[in-house]
């Protein structure tokens, strides 16, 4: 045999023996892991075959997306395709990324909690778009006139629908883009002070706009935004309720009355998407405050199959999540359809919040003020709020959401849907 | 299923291999080989098998009679028959919609839509069976007795979906009678990985780093980002149908099929005619052989026959305005470098006539990126700098400075050059009659599949681009 097939047969060996042993490994591969942790999603289970599946394609697509979700030693490959990637360019002072991605606008109820809080349906895909600077993601923020001005629409007609008696708050959370020190790459996101004024000019005389932007632009050096996640921390959300306090008339209870507590390690929801290892070697602490009074909370849901409305019992400050990976989630619980805190504090005072999920990490501190607090997620509650604030006489309502929130023009309709 | 998927590659690939190399006889082999293509084809498309199975056995009859009849006027009209039913078939899947809401559109009439859907690889498969009857008219290669023979030449799925378009004549030998030697497997090994390369590490990454540019709003695009959108995505494109073709001549060697070279370095060209003798031959000679030629050629009717070829060239790549144009606006400039043109090419230095025709390229491929013609009107005068986009921006400069190496690879792998160095070091370094340069190639072998499983694994999104035609 000749020099040159001796070469054929040492490459046609090592490329064989490198596919078997991929796919060997592969069959042994357990295949029952349900979730990816590190990706923050469900994992493809293997396909039910039936002859329609088969007959539409969709059985091989599922097999294929379960071949791969399943693939031998797939995180740490995850992991190290991302060092490849990060071979494309040149390091530069900055590292910097811009992701453009599709998200579900539903945020921190994956860990069911021994199936007493299913997965509502009222899901938005959303799409956004992500700065990578060094070891912090960052939402983007577009100003959208016709959707800003439908978002004041929105509060005004819930308003009107309410009546004069019952005042109606908002608060629009800035994020964190707005603040960067990097005239730069903050001018990727447009003005949010602008776009809170827009949306604020717009509003009825009877709505009460609270200004939580100062006060956060002025303690910008402490942690008040996570670096992995678009969730500002619970001291972001405390200065927000110092500008409530202002506005509502009620004095601020300081945070040190608060027992602090820290949930360390925390890999925020968008982190997954980021193509960088820099921020994933950095995570976050969620930084939680037990509030000095004592609450009772009752969350309800809906039933994932019958529809039915059930409920269990909930807690302000839900411990459960700090051993979790959705660590946002000890706020409140996470997102769910209604949450009915009652306190013991001396008070007529009622509050309904329509939130996203920068109300959670909010809420807790509205506790010393009320004695009772509704907290509706638009996303997930389905049933009439006029007849929620008129059966347990609720005086005042607050919309509280991110500036994005204002480019949902889904989660308006879901608001409105909920005053017809 | 891709070959550039972890479950071909690790799954219907490697069972696939045990299957063919443990039945000796060809005949067994064959059968191996045309039920692994049948499942790979019904993998994409389990309802569309059939699409391909009555064309098959369309054109297996009709061969056999225009076969039975040659030199008479019956061997003519079959061979018609079987063309015009061949392009009904496309024409009822691919174009029928297309033509449908144009005439609903120019006369305002009301022809209903189908929803059926397009089998995938039905522009190539026609056009191979389309070959097979007219050569067997021609008396060119006779026609194959074996309906399962001329199924395994039409089904081979080495080339069923995304090319190059292999004749039967070509492969015709190889059917029956094939020799895998050790040289020839290590040769498809060595093809088989430079396409996946091309095709996961290459086109891969540069379509992601388009679809930021391509796909974003264009009002606030700057000009620079649509050069760099639009310099991916002339990357993209090559690398994925060029990879694809290499992976399917490197597979065809392993099984002992040698199908003709599909790209030569297409964007080195120096003319547009140059560059389609370079970018998907078997495409183009297809057209020249069956289309162009029996039209007249250069000889009668020269213009009418380019542009016919160059329409017909656009709307075989898509059913839609934007490919039509794509299509003429080549036909127009191999009319002008003909009659214009080519005294000027000839004469400006070489550097200059490449950078026309890279231009040319990449200018054309905005027509084709874009189904909307007039997000592609809009994103064209954007790099010309019409308008009021800025001409620079930071998403142009993040994305530029975090591609900037793949983009300098991506450049040079459009070229010879690597393979210019691999043959210079092969020459120069020689020790006892043995090359070590040759060694190397092994390494890199084993080095690029394992990188390129790693991007896969990495990588959820993975269609290859020519699935669209």
């Amino acid at each position: 045999m000749n020099n040159k097939n001796h070469l054929s047969i040492l490459n046609i060996l090592i490329f064989i023996s490198l596919i078997y042993t991929v796919t060997i490994l592969n069959i042994l591969t357990p295949k029952n892991k349900a979730i990816s942790e590190v990706e923050n999603r469900t994992l493809a289970q293997k396909p039910v075959f039936s002859v329609d599946n088969l007959l539409s394609g969709k059985y091989f697509r599922d097999f294929e997306s379960f071949f791969a979700d399943h693939f031998f030693d797939r995180e740490n490959l995850v992991k190290i395709s991302k060092n490849i990637s990060s071979l494309k360019g040149i390091k530069r002072e900055e590292e910097v990324y811009l992701v453009d991605f599709e998200g579900q606008n539903v945020g921190g109820n994956r860990n069911n909690e021994d199936g007493e809080k299913p997965e509502d349906n009222a899901v938005v895909t959303t799409k956004g778009n992500l700065l990578i600077l060094n070891d912090t993601v960052m939402e983007l923020y577009k100003f959208n006139e016709d959707k800003a001005k439908l978002y004041a629409d929105m509060v005004n007609t819930v308003s009107s629908t309410l009546g004069e008696n019952v005042k109606t708050y908002s608060l629009l959370a800035p994020i964190q883009i707005e603040f960067l020190n990097n005239e730069k790459y903050k001018n990727l996101s447009d003005s949010q002070i602008d776009a809170i004024k827009y949306v604020n000019d717009n509003f009825s005389d009877n709505i009460i706009p609270v200004d939580a932007y100062s006060p956060i632009k002025e303690h910008i050096d402490e942690y008040v935004y996570y670096r992995t996640d678009h969730h500002w921390t619970a001291l972001g959300a405390y200065y927000g309720y110092t500008g409530f306090a202002d506005a509502a008339g009620l004095e601020a209870v300081p945070l040190d009355k608060y027992k602090e507590n820290k949930a360390p390690d925390y890999l925020g929801y968008i982190s997954t998407v980021n193509p960088s290892e820099k921020v994933n070697s950095n995570p976050d602490d969620v930084v939680y405050y037990v509030p000095p009074v004592k609450t009772d909370m009752k969350v309800f849901y809906y039933d994932k199959d019958t529809g039915e409305k059930k409920s269990y019992a909930g807690s302000v400050i839900n411990k459960k999540y700090v051993l979790l990976d959705q660590k946002y989630g000890v706020f409140l619980g996470g997102d769910f359809a209604l949450g009915v805190i009652k306190t013991n504090v001396k008070t007529d005072r009622k509050i309904m919040v329509i939130k996203d999920s920068y109300g959670n990490a909010f809420v807790p501190f509205l506790t010393p003020h009320y004695s009772e607090i509704y907290v509706v997620d638009p996303r997930h509650y389905k049933e009439s709020i006029v007849d929620l604030v008129k059966e347990n006489d609720i005086g005042e309502v607050m919309f509280l959401n991110y500036i994005l929130t204002t480019n949902f023009d889904s989660f308006m309709d879901s608001v409105l849907n909920l005053v017809k | 299923m891709v070959f550039s998927s972890l479950v071909f590659l690790y799954l219907f690939f490697p069972i696939n291999l045990i299957f063919y190399f443990i039945s000796k006889n060809n005949t067994y082999r064959n059968i191996i080989l045309l039920s692994f293509s049948l499942f790979f084809y019904a993998w994409g498309e389990p309802f569309f098998i059939f699409a391909l199975l009555l064309s098959g056995i369309i054109n297996y009859s009709f061969a056999l009679l225009i076969d039975k009849y040659k030199g008479t006027y019956k061997s003519k009209l079959f061979m018609y028959s079987a063309v015009i039913i061949d392009l009904s078939m496309i024409g009822i899947f691919k174009y029928y919609n297309f033509f449908a809401s144009n005439i609903n559109y120019v006369f305002d009439t009301n022809i209903g839509l189908s929803s059926i859907g397009l089998p995938i690889g039905i522009s190539f498969y026609t056009f191979q069976i389309i070959s097979y009857v007219i050569d067997v008219y021609r008396q060119d290669v006779p026609a194959q007795k074996k309906f399962y023979k001329l199924l395994l030449y039409m089904s081979l799925y080495h080339q069923l979906i995304a090319g190059p378009i292999v004749r039967y004549i070509d492969v015709a030998n190889e059917i029956d009678n094939r020799i895998i030697t050790p040289s020839n497997f290590s040769y498809g090994i060595n093809r088989f990985i430079i396409g996946l390369l091309k095709k996961v590490i290459i086109a891969n990454t540069a379509g992601q780093a388009a679809t930021v540019f391509l796909d974003s709003n264009l009002s606030e695009l700057s000009v620079l980002g649509a050069w760099l959108g639009i310099i991916m995505y002339t990357i993209q494109i090559y690398f994925d149908f060029s990879g694809y073709s290499d992976m399917a001549i490197g597979l065809g060697r392993m099984f002992g099929f040698t199908y003709k070279e599909n790209f030569n370095y297409p964007y080195i060209a120096k003319s547009v005619q140059d560059f389609w003798r370079r970018w998907h031959i078997s495409l183009s000679s297809f057209f020249k052989d069956y289309v162009y030629i029996p039209l007249g050629g250069n000889r009668k009717k020269f213009i009418r026959n380019v542009l016919i070829v160059w329409m017909l060239t656009g709307l075989w790549h898509g059913a839609s305005w934007n490919f039509i144009i794509w299509g003429m606006y080549y036909g127009i400039l191999l009319l002008l470098e003909r009659t214009l043109l080519h005294r000027i090419l000839d004469k400006i230095p070489a550097v200059l006539s490449h950078i026309y025709l890279i231009l040319i390229v990449i200018i054309g491929w905005v027509f084709f990126y874009y189904v909307d013609i007039t997000k592609g009107i809009k994103f064209m005068s954007i790099l010309f700098g019409y308008g009021s986009n800025p001409l620079y921006d930071i998403k142009f400069e993040v994305e530029f400075f975090n591609n900037v190496i793949f983009l300098i690879f991506a450049a040079f792998a459009s070229t010879p050059v690597f393979k210019g160095i691999y043959n210079k070091l092969n020459e120069l370094i020689v020790i006892n009659n043995y090359k070590p340069s040759k060694l190397t190639i092994i390494a890199f072998n084993a080095l690029i599949l394992i990188v390129s499983t790693v991007l896969l694994v990495g990588q959820t999104y993975n269609p290859f681009l020519y699935f669209r035609f």
